[in-house]
């Protein structure tokens, strides 16, 4: 059975979209791990992340989650240590847990508006970070 | 196409000469269906990807053709299709069923 929540953002922005959202992320997860989910390969965090020919993203919030997930996979345990981005020409999708935690939830939210206004989501800071 | 399932699931349908995937409710809002994946296990991040628990990974239909699936909303469509209802897969698009480390 195919696990997880799909939120569907519909924008015409493909790659800026994808940029935003996982430089937002990046704020909220200080330590995350960005993989492109098709070539495996791991991708540098800084503020001028560039996704041009990517569609799908992976980010892990830190590196242990990241080891974790490969390990147990969807276990409850890594609630809120994952969330999954793919970009098309129509639409920007969101893959989180079944049943997010808050802060998760809040991020797509703010994700939702903020790829509707053109500019960077600011949720909650690093340091309310669930660990 | 493939669907993964635990070892009774495996049980379960393995035992009729027709596959028959059951149509059930999945967590997250997700339509009611059955689901399947053309995503093979060493997909880089499967896990991750597809969200499907480790012991749901344990065991493997594959068959040929596609006829009646639909893929899902969104980016998952890609390579995630389902059916809303139970879905049949008889003898000829057969192809493997069993562990899932040995898929050909």
């Amino acid at each position: 059975m195919i696990g997880g929540r799909d939120v569907i953002i519909p924008t015409t922005r493909g790659t800026v979209a994808l940029e935003l959202a996982v430089r937002s992320i990046t704020h909220l997860w200080p330590d995350a791990v960005i993989e492109d989910a098709e070539s495996g390969e791991t991708l540098q965090q800084d503020s001028d992340i560039r996704l041009a020919d990517r569609h799908e993203i992976l980010v892990f919030r830190d590196p242990k989650a990241a080891e974790l997930w490969e390990q147990l996979g969807p276990d409850p345990s890594l609630d809120g240590t994952l969330i999954h981005f793919l970009v098309s020409d129509t639409d920007l999708t969101v893959a989180i847990d079944a049943t997010p935690v808050p802060q998760v939830e809040a991020f797509v939210e703010a994700l939702r508006e903020s790829l509707a206004q053109g500019r960077v989501v600011r949720t909650a800071e690093p340091k309310s970070v669930r660990r | 196409m493939l669907h993964y399932t635990d070892a009774v699931g495996h049980k379960a349908i393995a035992s009729q000469v027709k596959w028959i995937f059951k149509a059930a409710q999945p967590p997250g809002g997700r339509p009611f269906g059955a689901y399947f994946t053309t995503l093979r296990p060493d997909a880089h991040r499967f896990s991750a990807r597809t969200r499907i628990p480790k012991a749901k990974q344990a065991f493997v239909f594959s068959f040929d053709g596609d006829t009646g699936l639909h893929p899902i909303e969104g980016g998952k469509g890609a390579y995630i299709f389902w059916s809303p209802v139970d879905y049949e897969v008889d003898d000829p698009r057969q192809s493997y069923n069993g562990p899932t480390e040995a898929l050909p």
